[in-house]
C-alpha cells in the first residue's frame, strides 16, 4: 500500500507537471483547446453574394475563403468540398486543399490546379484559401468543411453555380469636337456620351478599348473600374491631342469585354472567351457652331443657317484649310450678296485662295435680306490641283417681310429655285474654272488679285465688283489674300454669326 | 275704320361660346429620368428611364376628350416615312395611347402600351398632375427602350420637318367626341420637329465560362462542350468567333488551330458545315451573317435570340500530353450605322 501510494502520488505529481507544460505552450494549448473557425467566401475582389442565405461561389472562377480561427494550429488544415451523394470523387464533385503551416506550404491534394498559392495567406489565426472548381463542377448545394488533425474547425453549406457571362454594353456613335489649331483635352461625359457595360451575369467584367487611328489621343475614363456582377459601369471616352488642322478624323473603336478571374480548366483543350464590340467616333476638328465640309484635303468650315432680320445686313465669316490652292466663287439666291472679304479688303470673284494646312484662311461673307422668305447662298470650291468641284450651302433665314405668296408655296418655290440655281451655278462655276485653267499662265494666277484686268465674265464680274465696292468704300485698295496664323485663330474681329 | 295697330318691341341677346376644336396640346417632351433634361435631339440609350411628359388642355371639358397618342416610329432612312406607313414591327414602332370614355379626370389605367417593345406598366409608371381641374392635365409617363429598339442616328433638330434620316420620329395627338383629330409633330415652344437618336446596343449572355474538350488521346477528335449563347443587337449584325492563335501548353507544345472547328447546327447558324479556323489571322468563323455585306437579319419584334456554340477539336498524333489553351473572342459585329 505504501508503495501505492506513493506511486500514486507520484503519477498526480507527473500530471500535474504535465498540464503546467501543456499551459506554458501556446501551441500544444490552442490545439488542445478545440480551436473553432469562422468562414466567409467571396469571389477576389467582389462582396461576398447569398442566396438564400447560403454563402455562393462561382464555378470556374476564383475565390477566396477565409478562415478566422478561435486560436492559432500547429497541425494542417484542411479545406475539403463535396457535392454530397454524387458519386466517386472527380473534379465535378470533390476538392480538398491543404494549409502545412510547418514548413509554409500549401497544396490542392487531388488536382493541383485549384489553389493559387501565390495569393493564398496566413497570418496565425487568419487563414486564406485562393480556390476555386472547375467550370464543369455540378452546381447544387455542396458542403465546405475545414478541419484540422482531428478536428472540425467549421462546417458550411455552400450554393455552387455554373458560372454564367451575361453582358450588354451600349455605345454612343461618339462625337468630339476641337478647336482647329488648339490643344484638346475633353471627355465625352460632356455630352453625355457613353460606354455602359451592363453585367447581367454572375462574374465579373472588365472594359477595354482599342481604336485603329488616334490611339495615343484617345483612351478610357476610368479604365482600371471592374463591372460586378448585377451591376453596371459607365465608360466616357477622353481625348489628348496636341493642335491640329481643320479635319473629320473617323475613328473606329472597339470595345472589348473580358471575364476576370477564370480558373484554367482540367481538360484536354480550354477555349476561353472574350467579347468585342465596335462602336464609331468621329472627331470634329472644327469652329463651335461650323458645319465643315471635306472635300479633296480641303477643310471647309461655314454656318449651314444664318439669320437676319428683312431689310437688314449680315455678314460672318467662313474658313478655308487645305493641301491644294482652290478658286472659289459665291453666289446668292434671294438675298443680295454684298461683298466677300478677307481680313478686311474685298476680294473679287471667282478668287484663287492659296490654302496652307496649317492656318485658316478667314472670309468674310455680307448680305442684304432684300427680299422676305428662306434664301441662300451657295459657295463653290474648285481644287486646281485634283480638279474636284464642290458646292456647299449657306441658308438664310429672313425674318419678317412683307406677306405674299402663302408661305408654304414659298417654300417650294424656293426649293426648286435653290436646286436649279445651285446646279446652273455649279455648271457655270465649273465651266468657267475650265476654261480659265485652259489658258490661265502663272503669271495670270499670281495677278488674280486683280492688278491686270482680264477680258472675259470673270474680269468684268471682278471689275464691276471692285467699282462697287469702291463706291460703297471709298476703298480703291485690291484683294489681298492674307490668311490667319495658327497663333490668330479667330480671324478679323467683326460681327461675326454663329 | 281702322283698329290702330300696336306694336312691340323687345331685346335679347345672341351667346355662343366657340372653343378649339381639338383638345391642345401644351407641352410634349421625351426627357431623361436621370436629369429631367430632353431627350429630343439626342441619341437616348436602352434599357434606360426615360419620361415622356404631357400637358393637355380641352377647354370643352375633360369627359369630351376621347384619346390622347404617343407615336414613335424608326423613318428607316427615309424623313419622309409617316408613323402610318412605319413597319408596325415592336422595335420600329410604339404606340402608347390613352382613352377616356366620358371620365371628367384622368386615370393611369386610362394609359396602354398599345405597341412597341418598350417596358410600360401605367399603373406604377403614369404619373398625373391637374393643373385645371376638369379642364387641364399633365401626365409623367416613366418607361424604357427594350434592349432590341432599333439604333438610330442622333439627328439635328430642324424647324422645317424631320429632316434626319435614319432617325426616330414622335408625334402627338389628340381626339375629341366631334372626332377633331389634332397630331402634333413641332415642340410647341422651340418649333423643332420631334427627332431623336437611339445608342447601339449588343448583349452576350452565355451559359458557361469555357469551352472544355474531353481528354482524347493523339489521333483522336474531342467535341467540346457546347454552350448557348444568348445575344440580341439593335441593328444587323453578324456574329463570329476567333481564335487568337493555336492552342497552347507552353513549353512549345501546340495544336495548331486549323484542328479546331465550329460545329454546325442545322437551322440555327448561319454555316453549311462544321468549319475549321483559318491558320492565319484573322482566324474568325462567322457563325451568325454570311459574307461581308450580308449581315444576320435584325430582329425586328424580340429582345434576344440564341445560337449554341461548340468545338470539335482534333488531336493530332503525337501531340504531347497536357492542357492546351487557346483564347476564343465572340464577337457581336454590329453593321456600322446607319442602318435600316
Amino acid at each position: 500500500m505504501p508503495r501505492t501510494a506513493s506511486a500514486l502520488a507520484t503519477a498526480s505529481t507527473a500530471v500535474f507537471l504535465f498540464l503546467i507544460l501543456i499551459a506554458g505552450h501556446p501551441n500544444l494549448s490552442s490545439s488542445a483547446q478545440a480551436a473553432t473557425a469562422t468562414f466567409g467566401m467571396h469571389i477576389v475582389g467582389e462582396s461576398p453574394t447569398f442566396d438564400a442565405g447560403l454563402p455562393v461561389l462561382v464555378a470556374g472562377v476564383w475565390h477566396q475563403v477565409a478562415l478566422n480561427l478561435s486560436s492559432t494550429l500547429s497541425t494542417p488544415i484542411t479545406l475539403r468540398a463535396i457535392l454530397p451523394g454524387s458519386g466517386s470523387p472527380s473534379p465535378a464533385n470533390t476538392y480538398e486543399w491543404v494549409r502545412y503551416q510547418s514548413n509554409d506550404s500549401w497544396a490542392d491534394v487531388r488536382y493541383g490546379t485549384f489553389l493559387s498559392v501565390d495569393l493564398s495567406s496566413d497570418d496565425g489565426t487568419h487563414v486564406v484559401f485562393e480556390i476555386g472548381i472547375d467550370g464543369e463542377a455540378s452546381p447544387g448545394t455542396w458542403t465546405f468543411s475545414a478541419s484540422s488533425g482531428n478536428s472540425t474547425l467549421v462546417t458550411q453549406s455552400v450554393e455552387v453555380q455554373a458560372p454564367r457571362v451575361s453582358y450588354g454594353i451600349s455605345a454612343a456613335d461618339f462625337q468630339l469636337r476641337v478647336d482647329p489649331f488648339t490643344a484638346a483635352d475633353l471627355s465625352s461625359q460632356i455630352g453625355s456620351q457613353h460606354l455602359r457595360l451592363i453585367d447581367q451575369g454572375n462574374v465579373p467584367l472588365r472594359l477595354t478599348v482599342s481604336f485603329d487611328v488616334l490611339r495615343s489621343q484617345l483612351s478610357l475614363e476610368n479604365s482600371g473600374v471592374v463591372t460586378h456582377p448585377n451591376s453596371e459601369s459607365m465608360y466616357y471616352l477622353h481625348l489628348t491631342a496636341g493642335p491640329m488642322p481643320p479635319q473629320i478624323v473617323r475613328v473606329n473603336g472597339l470595345a472589348n469585354v473580358s471575364v476576370l478571374y477564370v480558373i484554367p480548366s482540367s481538360g484536354s483543350t480550354l477555349l476561353v472567351p472574350t467579347f468585342e464590340q465596335p462602336f464609331g467616333v468621329s472627331v470634329q476638328v472644327g469652329r463651335s457652331g461650323y458645319a465643315l465640309k471635306v472635300v479633296g484635303g480641303v477643310v471647309f468650315q461655314t454656318l449651314d443657317t444664318v439669320r437676319v432680320d428683312y431689310g437688314s445686313r449680315t455678314i460672318w465669316q467662313v474658313y478655308v484649310t487645305g493641301s491644294q490652292n482652290v478658286s472659289l466663287d459665291v453666289s446668292a439666291s434671294g438675298v443680295r450678296l454684298l461683298g466677300v472679304s478677307t481680313e478686311g479688303h474685298p476680294i473679287g470673284l471667282p478668287a484663287t485662295l492659296a490654302l496652307s494646312p496649317s492656318s485658316e484662311y478667314p472670309l468674310t461673307i455680307q448680305v442684304e435680306a432684300d427680299q422676305a422668305g428662306p434664301s441662300t447662298v451657295t459657295f463653290a470650291l474648285h481644287l486646281l490641283a485634283t480638279g474636284e468641284v464642290q458646292t456647299f450651302t449657306t441658308t438664310i433665314l429672313v425674318n419678317g417681310g412683307p406677306a405674299g405668296t402663302s408661305s408654304g408655296a414659298v417654300l417650294y418655290l424656293w426649293i426648286g429655285g435653290s436646286v436649279g440655281a445651285s446646279l446652273v451655278f455649279g455648271f457655270v462655276a465649273s465651266s468657267q474654272w475650265k476654261h480659265r485653267r485652259g489658258r490661265v499662265s502663272p503669271r495670270d494666277l499670281s495677278s488674280q488679285n486683280g492688278t491686270k484686268a482680264k477680258r472675259g465674265y470673270n474680269a468684268r464680274r471682278r471689275a464691276q465688283l471692285q467699282r462697287r465696292n469702291s463706291r460703297a468704300n471709298g476703298d480703291t485698295g485690291e484683294a489681298t489674300k492674307s490668311r490667319t496664323k495658327s497663333g490668330d485663330r479667330n480671324g478679323p474681329r467683326t460681327s461675326r454669326m454663329r | 275704320m281702322g283698329l290702330d295697330g300696336g306694336s312691340s318691341s323687345g331685346g335679347g341677346t345672341i351667346s355662343q361660346t366657340v372653343n378649339p376644336n381639338a383638345p391642345r396640346l401644351i407641352a410634349f417632351d421625351m426627357r431623361y429620368a436621370s436629369n429631367n433634361s430632353s431627350a429630343m435631339g439626342n441619341q437616348v440609350d436602352v434599357l434606360t428611364g426615360l419620361h415622356f411628359w404631357i400637358q393637355v388642355n380641352n377647354t370643352n371639358g375633360w369627359a369630351s376628350l376621347t384619346k390622347l397618342w404617343v407615336n414613335l416610329w424608326y423613318d428607316a432612312g427615309n424623313d419622309s416615312t409617316s408613323y402610318d406607313a412605319a413597319s408596325s414591327a415592336a422595335n420600329y414602332k410604339i404606340n402608347i395611347t390613352y382613352t377616356n370614355a366620358g371620365a371628367s379626370s384622368p386615370t393611369a389605367t386610362q394609359w396602354a402600351l398599345v405597341g412597341g417593345n418598350i417596358a410600360f406598366v401605367n399603373s406604377a409608371n403614369v404619373t398625373t398632375y391637374t393643373v385645371q381641374p376638369n379642364f387641364e392635365y399633365a401626365f409623367r409617363l416613366s418607361f424604357q427602350l427594350h434592349a432590341q429598339i432599333h439604333q438610330a442616328q442622333k439627328p439635328t433638330l430642324s424647324s422645317s420637318g424631320y429632316a434626319n434620316a435614319y432617325s426616330w420620329n414622335a408625334r402627338f395627338g389628340a381626339n375629341d367626341l366631334s372626332n377633331d383629330i389634332n397630331y402634333t409633330s413641332k415642340d410647341p415652344t422651340a418649333g423643332t420637329f420631334y427627332e431623336f437618336g437611339v445608342y447601339q446596343y449588343t448583349s452576350i449572355s452565355l451559359a458557361s465560362t469555357t469551352w472544355t474538350g474531353a481528354s482524347g488521346a493523339p489521333g483522336q477528335t474531342v467535341l467540346t462542350n457546347s454552350i448557348t449563347v444568348t445575344h440580341s443587337s439593335n441593328a444587323a449584325y453578324w456574329l463570329n468567333v476567333t481564335a487568337d492563335g493555336d492552342l497552347d501548353a507552353g513549353n512549345g507544345h501546340t495544336i495548331g488551330i486549323t484542328n479546331v472547328k465550329v460545329v454546325h447546327n442545322a437551322g440555327q447558324d448561319d454555316l453549311s458545315a462544321n468549319t475549321a479556323f483559318p491558320a492565319t489571322a484573322p482566324r474568325t468563323v462567322r457563325l451568325l451573317g454570311t459574307g461581308t455585306n450580308t449581315p444576320h437579319a435584325f430582329n425586328t419584334t424580340g429582345d434576344s435570340e440564341t445560337v449554341p456554340v461548340q468545338f470539335q477539336i482534333s488531336i493530332p498524333l503525337g501531340t504531347f500530353a497536357a492542357t492546351y489553351t487557346a483564347t476564343i473572342t465572340v464577337l457581336v459585329d454590329q453593321r456600322k450605322p446607319p442602318t435600316t
